[in-house]
């Protein structure tokens, strides 16, 4: 009997260790799963992190592409007909009494202040105008050319001494600065626009405020915050940090901050943003 | 296998002795649980971000690779017991709470089994 205890309990015994074991070896196995799904959902976030790196590359590019095309149609065709219209109006002019010939100079001015529009507007669309002035004179001539339209007013001021950025990241940044004149000009009904552009040594400070009616950033829905996405989107696609500070009834402020120093995701090589050109 | 079992049934443990078919029963364990634990394998591999507790894979797996492994042992000295009319009940106490187990673990596979725990096909 002592015998068979023994044995039964040398079974028992073994029995516990073996499923103590198995046990210990599903345990290990769940483990090791989550520690596997963990890896994989990280490399998931970094490639998509990636695409949309890529993607958004790719949109910029098309982007400038097709302001350059507007910019040289601008150019070469519109202003040119317009010219010719100046051309024409003044040869008219010549052969009428002073009443008809006073509104056909004033035509002759508008058509003439149509031109010079134009071609603001032309530069102001232009990579290569925005890349060879450099950020800081763009700026300046964009807000003398909003200026003059009287629709609202806009102050430019520059601190520190100005300092390139390379021409992708400015053309970036200068875009960002239309995308939130366009905003305030479209959406917030505001009268004035200040831009602040802070120059330091290891830090672009780009401020853009406006007096609008301001909005709530958390209402806004997909279609009217992805102009302010794109904003944040190609301010870290140029290594910097985009904030955008709004209430209602109290204006928009974006901040833009850019370490001049750090390795931005743009290429800044070549003349045009195209890279397959 | 099957053809084997069929040869087993008739000419090597024949049914009509009433031998329990250790001969094929043993393999079939042995290939069960290489198979789980192949599919352990598989599922390391290619892990999907579900938690692994809701899957019904994995506990129907664990199911067999308890069954598996724990019946080998029997299996293989099952008719030993018989030729020697080894009557020890702790036998019988072993396989009730391996059949509990195993359906408990089964049970717990069917519970998990919704489409909504599925991902990427799995």
């Amino acid at each position: 009997m002592p015998t068979v205890y023994s044995d039964i309990g040398t079974a028992v015994l073994l029995t516990g260790v073996f499923f103590a074991f198995l046990t210990g070896s599903v345990i290990y196995f769940v483990v090791l799963y989550r520690n596997r799904q963990l890896k994989n959902k990280q490399e998931q976030e970094k490639l998509e992190a990636e695409f949309r790196q890529e993607l958004l590359q790719s949109q910029v590019e098309m982007q400038e592409q097709t302001l350059e095309h507007i910019s040289k149609e601008i150019h070469d065709n519109i202003t040119q007909v317009l010219s010719f219209v100046k051309l024409s109006l003044g040869t008219i002019g010549n052969t009428l009494d002073d009443v008809k010939k006073a509104k056909i100079y004033e035509s002759r001015e508008l058509v003439a202040q149509t031109i010079t529009d134009l071609r603001d507007l032309s530069k102001s669309l232009s990579f290569e105008h925005i890349t060879s002035l450099g950020l800081s004179e763009t700026m300046q001539m964009e807000a003398d050319r909003i200026n003059k339209s009287g629709v609202i007013e806009v102050t430019f001021t520059q601190e520190g001494a100005a300092y390139s950025l390379g021409g992708q990241r400015e053309l970036v940044l200068f875009r960002i600065f239309q995308e939130a004149l366009n905003n305030a000009l479209k959406h917030s009904g505001a009268k004035h626009f200040k831009i602040l552009l802070q120059y330091h040594p290891d830090l672009l400070n780009l401020s853009l405020e406006d007096n609008g009616s301001g909005f709530s950033p958390k209402k806004l829905d997909s279609k009217t915050g992805s102009g302010l996405r794109n904003m944040e989107n190609r301010a870290v696609l140029i290594g910097g940090t985009a904030s955008i500070d709004s209430s209602p009834g109290n204006g928009c402020r974006i901040q833009i901050n850019l370490n001049p120093l750090k390795q931005q995701f743009i290429n800044d090589g070549g003349p045009h943003p195209n890279r397959f050109s | 296998m099957a053809l084997f079992a069929v040869v087993n049934a008739f000419y090597l443990q024949p049914y009509y002795n009433k031998i329990f078919p250790s001969y094929v029963m043993i393999p079939t364990v042995v290939l069960l649980a290489s198979f789980s634990l192949l599919l352990f394998k598989q599922m390391l591999l290619y892990p999907v971000q579900v938690n692994i507790i809701k899957q019904s894979v994995f506990w129907y797996n664990t199911a067999i690779l308890f069954f598996s492994t724990t019946m080998f042992l029997n299996f293989c000295l099952i008719n030993y017991y018989s030729e020697h009319n080894i009557n020890n009940p702790i036998v019988f106490y072993f396989w009730s709470f391996i059949e509990i187990v195993l359906n408990l673990l089964l049970g717990i596979s069917i519970l998990t089994d919704k489409k909504s725990t599925y991902a990427n096909g799995v």
